[in-house]
């Protein structure tokens, strides 16, 4: 990556270090910068990509902002701002919007964020989404030992009842549910059938995660419609092969 | 030896494709005397009558006037006899060969005694008539003599004078040919068979002989074949097994499996040096056994010799000494496959039969002149020492001395007389010494050639005494990956393509397989690879007879193509042979994969290659506080850590999830407590049935059983013993939590004393409520990465006390990614901040 991110913001800020830590991940390198005018000025003749964090302060700061705008769009850099929609919407005044790359309005997914960035850097080997998998489980420890199980290949979201679930499904749509049988409150093969009756989101595929080994209930879990199994006391690399064989079956 | 001299017989015989040189090696008789075999022989007693037959003949003919008719008479007419009787014995061989060979094989042989007697009587009496009797006897006493010494000499002692006076005898006592050859035949017939046992004996023996050694001969190219066909045929499944087994052990984390493939590992390595002695053995024994000597750096041989054996030493809890001169020359020429073998079996030996103790190596060197060294190797080691009546069987092949009480002792027995074979080839031999009951010296000395007289001294470091055993590669990493390169595999073993390939999956290079030379020769013409492998035995077309047509095809354009010979014949020297033939190189079975990975790297056109990171090792990863917590646990012993660690995939997630169970046990422990006294069966069954999945993700596996059996119980409605159990079950639940608290604890001081952490930076006010809000906007779309990594922002600081609890029930929330508690409770801390802000 020849492209280096610098991140500016006013004073540390958490959601900041969280999209660096996911750049991490990614192998690009992020330098933060302090909303301030020498800080601001040694960005120049450098080659990086600018993420402005905005927040009351940043917004209000018209002269800081018309640098950092001459700045990008003399010298070519692109420019990615983040914050409020209020913020979004004042800073527009100061910076030119056709030299704006990319604008997340808060709250923001930071993975949503980190994608679009690596997008933007144009990276040399076509990345294909990652899937993304919706774990459903009553525990917290299931949760997340399978997230960190699945993380690197897919994009996991947990959820630890059968009501979030429903929930999550209003705001985005996963290509996998991973669901819990038996769960306190709304059980495993009740949110299935609520899913079920939702049309938007009843293509959805869903699959059992139970830990009920033996045949009879196994019958039973896919007796109530879902599009396959697993077992908690699968090997990670037995999960794995299961997912990559779904995945591999229906696209 | 006898047996050398008939193998040259048999040699000449068998080997004639000139028939001069084989008519003249059994016509001349000087020749004749050392090989016995001449006049037994049919084919040569005609060769050396028939000429007689003519020559007589001719000058019976036409020798009338070189000499007066009664000499000719005399002297052509006992040429003439003689050779008659000659051709009467020669075709009595080949037309009654049913014949008992004593009668047969005798005729020629008395009647020459006969004849020379008379002749020398002859000489000295003109009387033949009165001492008939005495000659007679005469000639059976030497007869008998000519049949025990040698019978083909005295054919030509006999033939002259015999010849000459013979017929004189016949002429002047009128006496005809008939009625004499009758009494030679009878009184010859009698001797015989008075003779036979030791005749036939003779005769028998010679036969055998030549039978013998002629089946020697085809036994031993029987043998060549046998032992390459073998050492594939052996070899060949071993490798498949071993592959496979590789292939498990990639591919599975379950435990017992993995123990399973591990032993199997171990057992089919160990299957491997068996055959590899025997093979050696076979070999050596059919004096097939040769030096391929080169050149070798003496540090890292010696090493690596010892720095092998050291661990198997250790283990048994000996302590394992090495001593090298440090001023042995560094470079030596000399076989150093075998040089490795001889020592490694030493070593092996001494640590086998050693069970307290020391074994100690030394290694010395005397110049012997310029170029020349003596190297000595000796091992001693503190074992059951070896008795005097014992020494000699050492050194014998299958046999293991003090068979009772070594019954314990692995091993084929040969690994010693190997040594000695070995050494002997090398003009050395084995010197041993032993004390029964103290110990003993094992030692030998080979002359060696010196290529660089540098000491190996100026290479410091290489020989310690400490272990230098590589590390052990418990996880397979692939060294390169080359997605682009196209590569055929030909093998006529099915399983063999598909362990290869397997092994080879990781790179990601393009590999077609192909059953046989025919099929690998079509494929080849369609696509172009980048490499080629094949199998060097296969029925039809062989690797090499391939691998011609591959590199003279006009077609196809191999000619540079890199293409690498597999085979089960792995002796040194053989890569020269076979890059002579047009290989590039080889590979032997069983394949290891790292020396395959190693040879594809080498020939693999290096722009397709990427080459991989080399795997971190423990030294160069980041140590985190999860690793603590693994070692702590290791060390406590009560959790199943081995088993949780392959369900999960690896020691990194154990450590969270070990915190994550523990954060959520208060919460729940009263949880299921409050489900009890609600009576509250159905959830708390389902509570219970949570609990055993997510002990057993910990290695709590008794924590698992108990909460098994109590779901079991709460399944079949049994609820009495459900309320005798769960307080129990509760308390085991807490307890657990105490000591995980604890190794928490410990966990994390002395990861922070290791780090050098000491002191938290201090957090502002304000910061909190930032980093809350931006928490709760991530849950609000259930992004809990970002809230976890505020969570351990606020870790890493110094928590004021009015957020420290609120902290604490953050963190056992998000372990339960209550996603709705956790917006609540962040939710009323800020009202309560702004209420208080705004009094």
């Amino acid at each position: 990556m020849s492209y280096k991110i610098a991140f500016i913001s006013n004073g540390k800020s958490f959601i900041v270090e969280a999209i660096a830590k996911g750049l991490a991940a990614e192998r690009v390198e992020s330098i933060f910068y302090n909303f301030n005018a020498s800080e601001v000025e040694s960005l120049s003749g450098q080659k990086m990509i600018v993420f402005l964090s905005l927040d009351d302060m940043v917004s209000k700061n018209k002269m800081l902002l018309s640098r950092i705008n001459e700045m990008c769009s003399t010298e070519k850099m692109p420019l990615y701002i983040m914050g409020y929609a209020e913020d979004v919407a004042s800073v527009k005044e100061s910076i030119n919007p056709k030299i704006i790359s990319g604008e997340y309005k808060r709250p923001i997914n930071t993975r949503n964020v980190v994608e679009g960035l690596m997008e933007g850097l144009g990276s040399v080997e076509k990345r294909t989404k990652k899937k993304i998998i919706l774990l459903v489980d009553d525990s917290g420890t299931v949760l997340h030992a399978f997230k960190e199980i699945l993380e690197p290949t897919y994009t996991v979201y947990m959820c630890n009842s059968g009501r979030e679930v429903l929930t999550f499904l209003r705001g985005r749509r996963p290509d996998l549910i991973l669901l819990d049988h038996e769960m306190p409150g709304m059980s495993g093969p009740e949110t299935l059938a609520k899913i079920h009756e939702n049309e938007r989101v009843a293509d959805i595929p869903v699959m059992f995660l139970t830990g009920k080994s033996d045949s009879d209930s196994v019958m039973q879990a896919i007796g109530e419609g879902p599009q396959g199994y697993l077992l908690k006391s699968m090997s990670s690399d037995q999960i794995m092969k299961r997912l990559e064989e779904f995945f591999e079956s229906r696209y | 030896m006898k047996p050398k001299k008939y193998k040259k017989a048999i040699q000449s015989d068998i080997g004639k494709s000139n028939f001069f040189e084989w008519y003249k090696k059994n016509f001349f008789i000087p020749l004749a005397f050392k090989k016995r075999v001449a006049i037994s022989n049919a084919k040569a007693a005609i060769c050396v009558y028939l000429p007689l037959n003519i020559f007589t003949i001719a000058m019976m003919i036409f020798g009338s006037n070189v000499i007066g008719v009664v000499e000719r008479e005399i002297y052509f007419g006992g040429l003439a006899f003689l050779s008659l009787l000659g051709l009467v014995h020669a075709l009595m061989i080949l037309t009654l060969n049913k014949m008992p060979a004593f009668i047969r094989d005798s005729i020629g042989v008395y009647g020459m005694a006969f004849a020379l007697v008379f002749s020398i009587y002859d000489m000295y009496t003109s009387s033949m008539y009165v001492n008939g009797l005495l000659v007679l006897i005469i000639t059976c006493l030497l007869t008998i003599i000519i049949i025990r010494v040698e019978p083909t000499i005295f054919t030509v002692m006999l033939l002259v004078p015999a010849a000459i006076m013979l017929p004189k005898y016949m002429h002047e006592y009128g006496r005809d040919l008939f009625t004499n050859s009758t009494i030679i035949f009878t009184v010859f017939i009698l001797l015989a068979y008075l003779e036979r046992k030791r005749f036939v004996k003779n005769m028998r023996q010679e036969r055998r002989l030549i039978d013998a050694t002629r089946k020697a001969r085809e036994a031993d190219r029987a043998k060549s074949s046998f032992l390459a066909r073998m050492s594939h045929e052996i070899r060949s499944p071993i490798n498949a097994v071993l592959g496979l087994d590789e292939m498990i052990l990639r591919e599975s984390s379950e435990e017992p499996i993995r123990q399973y493939a591990e032993e199997i590992r171990s057992s089919g390595r160990t299957l491997l040096s068996v055959i590899n002695d025997v093979l050696d053995f076979s070999r050596i024994e059919s004096g097939r056994m040769e030096l391929y000597p080169v050149e070798f750096d003496t540090a890292t041989v010696l090493n690596d010799v010892h720095s092998m054996i050291v661990p198997r030493g250790r283990d048994k809890g000996l302590e394992m000494i090495l001593n090298v001169n440090p001023d042995i020359p560094h470079i030596l020429y000399g076989d150093e496959v075998r040089i490795r073998q001889i020592a490694t079996n030493i070593l092996t030996n001494a640590v086998k039969y050693t069970d307290k103790g020391s074994v100690t190596t030394n290694v010395d060197f005397v110049k012997i002149n310029e170029n020349h060294i003596d190297i000595k190797i000796s091992v001693t080691d503190t074992g059951r020492g070896i008795r005097e009546e014992d020494m000699d069987a050492l050194v014998k092949p299958y046999a293991r001395l003090d068979e009772q009480s070594i019954n314990h002792i692995e091993g084929t027995g040969l690994g010693i007389s190997i040594c000695v074979q070995l050494l002997k080839l090398m003009d050395s031999e084995l010197k041993v010494e032993s004390v029964y009951g103290m110990g003993s010296t094992f030692s030998f000395e080979i002359p060696l050639e010196v290529r660089d007289w540098t000491p190996i001294s100026e290479f410091s470091g290489k020989i310690q005494n400490e272990n230098l055993a590589k590390k052990k590669h418990d996880a397979y990493r692939v060294s390169f990956t080359a997605p682009e390169a196209k590569l055929l595999a030909v093998d006529d073993i099915p399983i063999n393509l598909t362990v290869f390939t397997n092994l080879l999956k990781e790179t990601k290079m393009q590999i077609d397989t192909a059953l046989s030379g025919n099929e690998c020769l079509a494929k080849a013409a369609q696509t172009d690879y980048d490499i080629i492998l094949l199998d060097h035995m296969m029925p039809d077309m062989d690797g090499v007879e391939t691998m011609y047509r591959l590199r003279t095809s006009e077609d196809m354009n191999y000619k540079s193509t890199p293409i690498i010979v597999v085979t089960a014949n792995a002796i040194t020297g053989m890569r020269e042979n076979y890059l002579r033939e047009g290989f590039t190189d080889y590979i032997s079975k069983p394949i290891d994969t790292e020396n395959l990975e190693k040879i594809l790297i080498q020939y693999l056109p290096p722009q397709k290659v990427t080459l991989c990171e080399e795997a971190a090792t423990t030294q160069e990863k980041e140590i985190t506080e999860d690793d603590y917590i693994c070692s702590l646990v290791e060390e406590d012993g009560s959790f199943a850590l081995e088993e949780a660690v392959s369900m999960l995939g690896g020691r990194e997630l154990y450590g969270k999830v070990f915190k994550e169970f523990r954060d959520t046990i208060d919460y729940r422990a009263e949880k299921i407590e409050k489900l009890l006294t609600d009576g509250d069966i159905k959830n708390f069954t389902i509570e219970v049935h949570a609990l055993k999945s997510s002990a057993r993700m910990i290695g709590a596996n008794d924590l698992s059983e108990h909460a098994k059996i109590l779901e079991e119980c709460g399944k079949n409605g049994e609820i009495e013993i459900i309320f005798g159990g769960a307080g129990e079950l509760i308390e085991e639940y807490r307890g657990l939590g105490n000591k995980m608290s604890q190794i928490i604890e410990k966990a994390e001081t002395e990861f922070r004393e290791a780090r050098g952490i000491f002191n938290l930076p201090e957090i502002t006010e304000n910061e909190i409520e930032e980093g809350l809000q931006v928490m709760k906007e991530a849950i609000e779309v259930f992004d809990f990465d970002v809230a976890m990594a505020v969570m351990e922002s606020f870790a890493a600081h110094k928590l004021p006390t009015g957020f420290k609890s609120v902290y604490e029930k953050l963190k056992v929330l998000m372990a339960e990614v209550a996603r709705e508690d956790i917006t609540k409770v962040i939710n009323d801390y800020l009202l309560l901040k702004s209420e208080r802000e705004s009094e």
